[in-house]
């Protein structure tokens, strides 16, 4: 399992229990995710490490809301390779990348949302 | 939720500003959410937030130039900021914000339990804050206000402490002392001023009647030399012209004739055949053919028709009283004219009656002057046209009338009686027009008791006239019949009109302690 239920249920009681505001948070991660990977990818090829960080960081944030732990995980290495000024490693971001598909697919599969 | 505030919120991430939205939304504040710190400063110049939720990692302009910017700006200044940050990795990020006048900082993935506190505290921090630089702001209000009382300005409504005053505090309480001080002595000079006006009124009145008073006696000693009431009224108006033109042209205060409106032609021609034309060649008329304290008590009459043509023209409610008064006034003038000085009264009721056409001229010249006198225009300046004009009326008359005064006659005690008339009727046009202009017609028509009173009193002194015992019947009549007509009480001027700030004000003065022993 890529998503810890519990951290899911935790988003709900933060944003007020109710189940549609959860929708809509998951709603907003499926949709602005994709873009992020996107600029993590870019700028590591354009050598922009201040930009892969920040990419890195968000994601991590935005990943551990979703329970994404193993997503999170990964962006946090990211970032704190960016942070003590080594080069981002394509390797890294690819398995960023991988991590990023599954949860998001098992996010669909639990929200019933297609594709 | 006892306290809500206004929350700002700054973040890049869409999802982390809808989920912190809608965190602080369930605890019920209010909260808008922008995506960079750009839009957050400009948010922040237009609206009052109680707190700015703050992402440090941003593109473009990051947490701490946001943070630098509001701590710089006195709008923004006391705006507390939490820094949302991740604890693991970000905590020097956190202690540089601190440093820079970050209030806390609250982890990403925060509790909702120290979400609420931390907002509790910052919202309580900031509303104290706000308390405390209010209550500054009226303290110095309240400095401003003694600073202005001490040089001497009593306005209440200009001491600008109201909300002070709505206090309930010592402050307030302190206000409240002021604006009532204020208040008071404020009343106090307004009324004194007022007494000044009244008593400067009275003393033009006076002045003013006085002067008049001695043109009728004048001109009957004018009439026993030789009657020309025409020729001796060119005269008057000739000396009064010069006189008024001159100290006009060396004033610089004489208006240009080209300048004169229309409107202000109409008012010379028609003040110039009123006052000059009609009232004074009628006075000077009738004083050669009844005893000059008769005219002096008919010129009485001028108040009763002022106040009669107000009444008609709407401009006051008439009373009962009132006419009672008026009703008093013509029994006292019957009395003059059907039980006056026998013998000589007998052969002269006729001009009697027609001396009752003075009072009405006069009320109308009295009407005319305070409704239409053109206030650009000096009043010297325009008396010396108006007498031009009536020059222009006078001259063909007499020719006509052949009414003339010899100039042999004028060397002699006709001289002297034409130059004091000219000195007193025209020196007494002024008086009045300046009387009319500052205090109304209805008030300034009482110059006829002053007049009427002089004249009885110079008829005695300058022509030895013995007054009748009924007529000073008939005179106390006329006298009690004005009084009851009231016209000084219509002409007092109303007080200035409390303005709405301070008639609100007063409501508030019961917030004055009672003193405590």
């Amino acid at each position: 399992m890529a998503i810890n239920r519990g951290a899911l249920d935790k988003l709900r009681e933060l944003v007020g229990g109710e189940e549609a505001d959860l929708l809509e948070l998951v709603e907003s991660f499926l949709e602005e995710g994709p873009s992020i990977m996107q600029d993590m990818w870019s700028s590591c090829h354009a050598s922009d490490h201040a930009a892969v960080r920040r990419a890195a960081h968000s994601l991590k944030s935005n990943a551990r809301d979703m329970g994404a732990f193993d997503l999170s995980q990964i962006c946090a290495g990211v970032e704190a390779r960016c942070a003590s000024g080594e080069p981002a490693s394509l390797a890294e971001i690819g398995d960023a990348q991988r991590a990023f598909d599954v949860a998001i697919t098992e996010l669909r599969t639990i929200f019933n949302l297609g594709k | 939720m006892s306290n809500p505030g206004r929350i700002l919120i700054v973040d890049d991430s869409r999802t982390i500003r809808i989920k912190l939205k809608k965190s602080v939304e369930a605890l019920g504040h209010e909260a808008e959410a922008v995506k960079n710190g750009r839009a957050a400063l400009d948010l922040l110049a237009a609206k009052n937030f109680d707190l700015v939720l703050l992402d440090i990692m941003m593109p473009g302009m990051d947490g701490f130039e946001v943070l630098t910017s509001l701590k710089t700006s006195s709008r923004t200044r006391d705006v507390p900021v939490i820094v949302v940050s991740g604890l693991d990795d970000e905590m020097s990020s956190v202690v540089k914000a601190i440093e820079l006048g970050a209030e806390d900082f609250l982890p990403k993935d925060f509790e909702l339990a120290l979400l609420k506190a931390r907002i509790s505290t910052c919202i309580e921090k900031k509303r104290l804050r706000d308390v405390e630089k209010e209550y500054l702001r009226q303290v110095t209000k309240l400095t401003k206000a003694a600073a202005t009382l001490e040089s001497g300005r009593f306005n209440p409504s200009k001491l600008g402490i109201r909300d002070v005053a709505a206090r309930t505090d010592g402050l307030g309480k302190l206000a409240s002392v002021f604006a009532t001080m204020a208040q008071k002595v404020y009343e106090r000079e307004r009324k004194m001023r007022q007494n000044i006006r009244t008593f400067r009124g009275a003393l033009l009145l006076l002045a003013c009647g006085g002067l008049w008073g001695l043109v009728v006696p004048l001109s009957k000693m004018a009439s026993l030399v030789e009657a020309h009431p025409i020729g001796l009224a060119i005269l008057i108006d000739l000396m009064g012209a010069a006189f008024c033109l001159g100290i006009s042209l060396k004033r610089g205060t004489m208006p240009s004739l080209s300048a004169l409106k229309r409107s202000d032609w109409r008012f010379v021609i028609i003040l110039a055949f009123i006052s000059s034309v009609v009232n004074q060649v009628l006075v000077y008329w009738l004083a050669s053919k009844l005893p000059a304290f008769i005219v002096s008590i008919v010129i009485v009459l001028e108040g009763f028709a002022v106040f009669l043509f107000a009444a008609l023209m709407r401009t006051e409610a008439p009373s009962m009283k009132r006419f009672l008064g008026l009703g008093l006034g013509l029994i006292g003038i019957v009395i003059i004219l059907f039980f006056g000085e026998p013998g000589e009264m007998n052969a002269n009721w006729l001009w009697l009656a027609i001396a009752l056409v003075i009072p009405v001229t006069y009320a109308t010249e009295d009407i005319y002057l305070s409704e239409f006198k053109p206030i650009a225009i000096d009043s010297v300046a325009m008396l010396g046209i108006v007498l031009v004009a009536s020059l222009l009326m006078l001259i063909p008359l007499a020719a006509f009338y052949g009414d003339f005064i010899p100039v042999g006659l004028l060397t002699g005690r006709l001289g002297i009686i034409v130059i004091l008339m000219a000195v007193a009727g025209n020196l007494a046009m002024l008086l009045f027009i300046a009387l009319i202009s500052s205090t109304g017609a209805v008030f300034a028509s009482q110059n006829a008791y002053a007049v009427t009173a002089a004249g009885i009193g110079w008829s005695m002194l300058l022509l030895g006239e013995a007054i009748p015992a009924l007529t000073w019947v008939s005179l106390a009549l006329i006298v009690v019949g004005l009084l009851m007509v009231e016209p000084k009480q219509e002409a007092e001027e109303e007080p200035p009109p409390l303005d709405d700030e301070i008639e609100e004000f007063v409501p508030k003065l019961d917030l004055v302690p009672l003193p405590t022993e």
